[in-house]
């Protein structure tokens, strides 16, 4: 039996490889510089000021509890910009069992085509 | 015309697999849309008993065959058997949903029972 | 030891078989008794399919003869005319990998449904129905009769949807549970009917046999036809868009346990469609327009699984949208490889190493989205709901739940050391020879998908604690247990993956890729 660390060898592809040793590596040596830059930091800042209470785009927040933007608000902006391609991806979901039946036909149908004309 | 004759259990199995392909696609009632089912299940079904015909066959039983007679191709009416018993379980399981579905929606209508959707 | 050995591939079907007959026998011995029976089915199931894998790997292909004097009988009688008349089950390393599979994450999913379900009613037939789905699942990876696997099939058809519909819930599971049961008839008897045309051309049932008379007698309209006829309903019942319409309702409505095992009978399908892709049909059929063809659903079920999942608030639904996105991944792999097979150099530089990659995809997809899926039903679990926008903050009272979700999300998201990583990494690569597009669409999908994590672990974990689950405690051991062992395995995974790749995959790939090897034995029965 190999030592773990040996096993965790590269894993050969044909052009290139991936050794989750290196990234360990590469990972630790993150941590390193993290925590260094934290070190620089200043050691005085204050605590329990305003700078340490919620913000939520400039609102005054009663409830702490409310201080967080709600899953379905995370990627509004996302969703409107690609708004015309979401219009017509959610019509397609239509969750008509009819639907379900017509699309599996369709594609049958195409691979039987593909395969006459091949 | 003859051919025809000869392909006639191979017709019908076509035929009735469009006219169920048919209801199941264009029937809103939930229970129709099952009775298409059906039907195409019974269209796979002869298709699968009308292929291990042979012309002028007996059943496929050994004790007093005439030495060299042409028998039936028994394995299919085997898989027929199972195929149904199979049918028979998916449709009730189907019927048993639809039942569990109009109690709580009221309504058998494809269009409406899609309350799980996008 | 040896006969248990040597009858292990009847053993994986037969034990959970005949422990659902048996657990409805007990299970008036109350809840104790049949507890014990159903974990015992299963992981005794486990313990033969992976004896039988390990046998597998080291000593080569399996063959099992059912009904002969013997199991190591002749495959083909020498009075049956050719015809390998008996039904065989025909494991070769790429099902050595399905078994090993579907083996580990049953136990996990059983020991989880142990507790998940211990609330609630009518367990009497929870059990026996989760044996069936297991039990038909090992049957479909293990078979090599056509016929047998339709069968096989059905049985894990009827035993998913009716897990699904399981919990009523007000009629939605109830949906879900037809929508799937309808889709699942559907795709069965199309396979049927192929199967049928098979059979009426050949005579032949038998998947090895098969393969050698195709590749002799040539491939005609018929063959074309029924190739049709059952890829595209396996395509289906793995989720591959425009057909997954099923796939969110499903999984979301699933209770959890069931979902985290819906997932390796959907990865079954996707097998049965890597055995008739490559070893029934291989290089008879025009390897080149049915890739193509896979491919083109790869890239829809990826693209459009993943922008599903964005806008959702349901956490089970965002999972099983993603769980599209993924099978794309595994569609991609062998679509490229199934397009260049026709080209000896190609398959080795590039295409040997996609299906390699989609195969390992394959394997650490059902190991972290049931992770997932084990670790958002622990939330639910706890919390009684399953709306993103009300949960929040449970880091502090549910942190092995999060420790356990992290890692899933981690890996689904393609973040290393998880196994997510390593097989998107070797997807990349080998995609990238046959159309760089390809591999840039998958790692955009892959980026899509870390941001749709994010937000969920956000939403579930962090931010201020809510007062409505301030009490709320971390999950029962046993299904924190299920969960930390599937943990376990994304890392251990994603960080060895040259062993698993070298030991595991390579072979299963080949098993695929080799035709002849799969049909040898078979291919003097002409």
């Amino acid at each position: 039996m190999k030592a773990p660390f040996v096993m965790m060898a590269m894993l050969e592809t044909t052009h290139g490889g991936w050794s989750p040793l290196v990234w360990l590596v590469v990972f630790a040596a993150a941590c390193g510089v993290a925590l260094w830059i934290r070190a620089i930091g200043r050691g005085d800042s204050r605590t329990g000021g305003a700078s340490q209470k919620p913000f939520l785009s400039g609102n005054d927040l009663a409830d702490p509890e409310d201080a967080r933007v709600a899953a379905s608000n995370m990627y509004w902006g996302f969703t409107h910009a690609l708004r015309v391609y979401y219009r017509r991806v959610m019509a397609f979901h239509s969750g008509s069992l009819a639907d379900s039946i017509l699309w599996f036909l369709v594609v049958l149908a195409m691979l039987l085509l593909a395969g006459r004309v091949a | 015309m003859a051919d025809l004759f000869a392909h006639m259990p191979l017709v019908v199995a076509g035929l009735l697999l469009m006219i169920g392909l048919a209801i199941a696609l264009w029937k809103r009632n939930l229970i129709q849309m099952l009775m298409g089912l059906t039907v195409v299940e019974a269209a796979v079904n002869l298709f699968l008993v009308a292929s291990g015909y042979r012309h002028d066959a007996i059943a496929p039983i050994y004790t007093n065959a005439a030495e060299g007679a042409r028998m039936v191709l028994p394995t299919v009416q085997a898989l027929t058997l199972t195929a149904i018993v199979i049918g028979l379980a998916t449709t009730a399981l189907m019927l048993s949903f639809v039942i569990l579905i109009y109690r709580y929606y009221k309504t058998l209508d494809v269009n409406e029972v899609r309350k799980l959707r996008e | 030891m040896n006969t248990v050995l040597l009858h292990s591939p009847a053993l994986i079907v037969g034990l959970p078989i005949f422990a659902a007959i048996l657990l409805m026998v007990v299970s008036r011995f109350g809840e104790k008794v049949r507890a014990v029976v159903f974990f015992a089915g299963i992981a005794l199931a486990s313990l033969a399919a992976i004896s039988l894998a390990e046998q597998v790997l080291s000593l080569g292909a399996v063959r099992y003869v059912f009904g002969a004097p013997s199991p190591a009988a002749p495959l083909v009688p020498p009075d049956s005319g050719g015809i390998p008349v008996r039904i065989l089950f025909h494991v070769d390393a790429a099902g050595a990998l399905m078994l090993l599979v579907a083996a580990l994450t049953s136990v996990a999913a059983a020991l989880y449904a142990l507790r998940s379900e211990e609330r609630a009613s009518g367990r009497e037939y929870f059990y026996p129905l989760f044996l069936l789905l297991v039990g038909g699942v090992y049957g479909m990876v293990a078979t090599g009769d056509l016929f047998n696997f339709f069968v096989f099939l059905e049985i894990t058809s009827l035993a998913g949807a009716a897990l699904t519909a399981y919990r009523i819930d007000h009629g939605l599971a109830a949906e879900a549970g037809l929508k799937y049961a309808v889709v699942s008839t559907l795709g069965g008897l199309s396979f049927l009917l192929g199967v049928g045309i098979l059979l009426a051309r050949h005579n032949l049932l038998n998947m090895a046999a098969l393969g050698a008379r195709i590749d002799l007698a040539g491939f005609g309209v018929p063959e074309a036809v029924a190739m049709a006829l059952m890829i595209v309903p396996l395509a289906m019942k793995c989720g591959a868009v425009p057909m997954h319409q099923w796939t969110p309702d499903t999984y979301s409505r699933a209770p959890a346990p069931v979902s985290a095992f819906l997932l390796v009978s959907s990865q079954a399908s996707l097998y049965g469609l890597f055995r008739i892709g490559f070893s029934l049909f291989g290089l008879s059929m025009d390897v080149s327009t049915v890739g193509l063809f896979v491919v083109i659903l790869a890239v829809l079920s990826m693209f459009i699984g993943v922008t599903m999942a964005i806008p959702q608030h349901d956490v089970k639904r965002l999972i099983s949208h993603h769980a599209v996105s993924q099978t794309g991944y595994m569609l991609l792999g062998a679509g490229v490889c199934l397009a260049v097979l026709g080209d000896p150099e190609k398959v080795r530089v590039f295409g040997r190493d996609a299906l390699a990659g989609s195969l390992f995809h394959m394997m650490n997809y059902a190991v972290y989205n049931g992770l997932l899926f084990l670790a958002a039903g622990a939330v639910i679990y706890r919390t009684g709901t399953r709306n993103l926008d009300r949960m929040g903050g449970l880091g502090r009272t549910m942190p092995l739940t999060m420790a356990c979700f992290g890692v899933g999300a981690l890996a689904i998201a393609g973040i290393p050391p998880m196994s997510g990583f390593a097989s998107k990494w070797v997807l990349y690569e080998s995609v990238f020879r046959y159309s760089p597009l390809l591999s840039m669409v998958a790692m955009v999908v892959s980026l899509l998908t870390l941001a749709s994590f994010v937000k969920v672990f956000q939403a579930m974990f962090l931010g201020p604690q809510r007062a409505a689950y301030a009490a709320v405690r971390d999950v029962p051991a046993a299904m924190w247990g299920a969960m930390a062992v599937l943990a376990v395995l994304t890392v251990l995974l994603g960080l060895f993956p040259d062993v698993v790749m070298q030991r595991l995959l390579l072979p299963a790939a080949d098993a695929l890729i080799n035709q002849t090897a799969y049909t040898m034995p078979l291919g003097g029965a002409q």
